[in-house]
């Protein structure tokens, strides 16, 4: 597979400098803010966010100790703890982590990245610019298993190896599901485009082979 | 490649994801291909948007402040014990003590009502099944051991409370199964308890026993329940690495310490149930004669009920369990075959 499945490397975006021994302070608390943002879009409100956040924090406080600090920095292990506490508490409150008929999602990587039409992408023909609130809502929109991913990617900036770990799922269902969110995304927002009266931006020239 | 061919990479492309190898042939297209290139710049278009629009949310001023209330506050509440004993598992411990710290409500109202399910309260079961995964963690990254549980903390413990070690982390040989990891639980106010992990070797399947001990406060009206028919709590907790079966139970009154006990172990919880037939015959030992033992294997029925002894001519013996025998020696619960944990 052509996917830098063993890069020992840090990720390239967002990721911090190799720090010696850091306090709880300036090693993990920094990451409040980013932290929240993700709270706020899993939760879907900011009060849930808010205890979901300080939950996060407690548990990393607890994990503080055995937590080994590397060049990837604090931010995978918190958006880790953030996952497992929200999936956590979803799958108590009678909201299974998994809603959706697994059937229709292949994970493998291979499948899903069979060759798609790219014309069908209606991204492309969006400005992206202006819909900062459509964003919003569509991202909401997305069932959990789609939005998790969505977030961890455009949020967290985290890599595909990244986000697996953080899922605790294969490599491939992370793709799988990124690629379809993105496909649902620009479909919703399209919709969204259409009820406005918006006109999409002219179609983008089809490929040569 | 053409364009076909280039599709399958174009987002891990976009996402700077592909090896070297890969990703020359893939940006040789992409250089040479306006509709290709406009895809990736889409899509890295969309990421940064994403990214922007859904960081937009204001950070609550207090949020942080109440962040660092809550740990101050958590570190006062939870003791931690540090003794010769538990050194090497010092991390593994502290995280042990400080979880059964934060269900400290919980674990107050299950106190004050000896015997109700609060203790089986959903966030309290919740925090006890999550530090059986933070555990299990820590030891399946680390070198193993088997602890010598003789000493220190916990051998100050059991000595206090006047019980033997297996009132709180029985030998379960029998069902292959170690013991890798003791800590004592020591929380404000004087009540105290146990964790203890088990292993079973060249594996990675664990089994986390916590022994919750009763405040002599409420022994006497513990007593005045009626525990001879234990009724099992039993739950299954989803995490994101899949179910972890819980199972809680009360020690029979007429025996030892008034505890309450929360089994934790990554198994379907008809497994657990199986497993915690001996766990509890193991448990039931009276000090200083291990052979009276006065809890049967007995039959899980419907609803977890734990009936102690069943008549011989009972109905069908679901879980398979030898009927126990009327009078003492009461024997080991025999497990069927393959209900243990898998290997």
């Amino acid at each position: 597979m052509a996917r830098k499945g063993s890069n020992p490397n840090p990720p390239t975006r967002g990721a911090e400098q190799p720090q010696g021994g850091g306090t709880f302070e300036n090693v993990v608390l920094c990451h409040v803010g980013l932290i929240y943002q993700l709270a706020v879009r899993l939760c879907g409100n900011r009060h849930g966010a808010e205890d979901l956040v300080q939950e996060t924090f407690l548990k990393a406080h607890r994990a503080f100790e055995r937590f080994e600090l590397r060049e990837y920095g604090a931010k995978p292990w918190l958006i880790k703890i953030l996952n497992h506490a929200f999936f956590t508490h979803r799958s108590q409150s009678g909201r299974h982590p998994s809603s959706l008929p697994e059937a229709d999602l292949p994970d493998d990587a291979a499948a899903v990245e069979a060759p798609q039409s790219l014309p069908d992408m209606v991204a492309g023909r969006l400005n992206w610019e202006s819909y900062d609130d459509e964003l919003k809502t569509a991202v909401n929109d997305l069932p959990i298993e789609y939005r998790s991913v969505i977030l961890l990617w455009a949020v967290g900036e985290l890599g595909y190896r990244e986000i697996a770990d953080c899922l605790n799922c294969p490599i491939g269902t992370v793709m799988s599901r990124l690629h379809r969110g993105r496909r649902m995304l620009t479909e919703l927002l399209a919709e969204y485009a259409e009820r406005r009266g918006i006109t999409p931006m002219p179609p983008a020239k089809s490929h040569k082979d | 490649m053409n364009c076909v061919k280039v599709a399958r990479y174009l987002n891990a492309y976009a996402d700077g994801e592909l090896d070297v190898t890969v990703n020359l042939e893939v940006a040789a297209h992409v250089h040479a291909c306006p509709g290709c290139a406009r895809a990736v710049a889409d899509q890295r278009l969309m990421r940064n948007a994403l990214g922007r629009a859904l960081r937009s949310e204001p950070v609550p001023m207090k949020l942080l402040t109440n962040i660092r209330e809550a740990v101050t506050i958590e570190s006062r509440v939870v003791t931690r014990q540090r003794g010769p004993m538990v050194r090497p598992w010092l991390s593994a411990a502290a995280a042990l003590v400080l979880g059964l710290g934060l269900p400290w409500l919980a674990w107050q109202h299950w106190l004050s009502r000896p015997g109700s399910s609060a203790l089986f309260a959903a966030d309290f079961t919740r925090n006890v099944v999550a530090q059986h995964v933070d555990v299990v963690h820590t030891l399946s990254n680390g070198p193993m051991q088997t602890l010598h549980a003789s000493q220190g903390d916990v051998k100050r413990l059991v000595q206090k409370l006047g019980v033997s070690l297996e009132a709180f982390a029985p030998n379960l040989s029998a069902v292959g199964l170690e013991l890798a990891e003791l800590s004592v639980c020591q929380l404000r106010g004087g009540e105290r308890g146990l964790a203890a992990v088990y292993r079973k070797p060249a594996s990675q399947d664990y089994l986390s026993l916590f022994s919750i001990v009763r405040r002599q406060a409420d022994v006497a009206e513990a007593s005045r329940e009626s525990l001879s028919a234990a009724r099992f709590h039993v739950e299954t907790v989803d995490d994101t690495e899949g179910p972890v079966a819980l199972v809680g139970w009360n020690s029979d009154p007429s025996v030892g310490v008034p505890t309450s006990y929360l089994a934790c172990a990554r198994v379907p919880a008809d497994q657990l149930l199986q497993l915690i037939t001996t766990v509890r015959w193991e448990l039931s030992a009276t000090p200083g004669n291990a052979a009276a033992r006065p809890v049967a294997g007995g039959v899980i029925e419907p609803g977890h009920l734990f009936r102690r002894n069943p008549p011989q001519a009972s109905a069908p013996n679901t879980q398979g369990q030898t009927p126990a025998a009327p009078s003492a020696p009461v024997p080991r619960p025999v497990l069927p075959a393959g209900a243990l944990l898998p290997q």
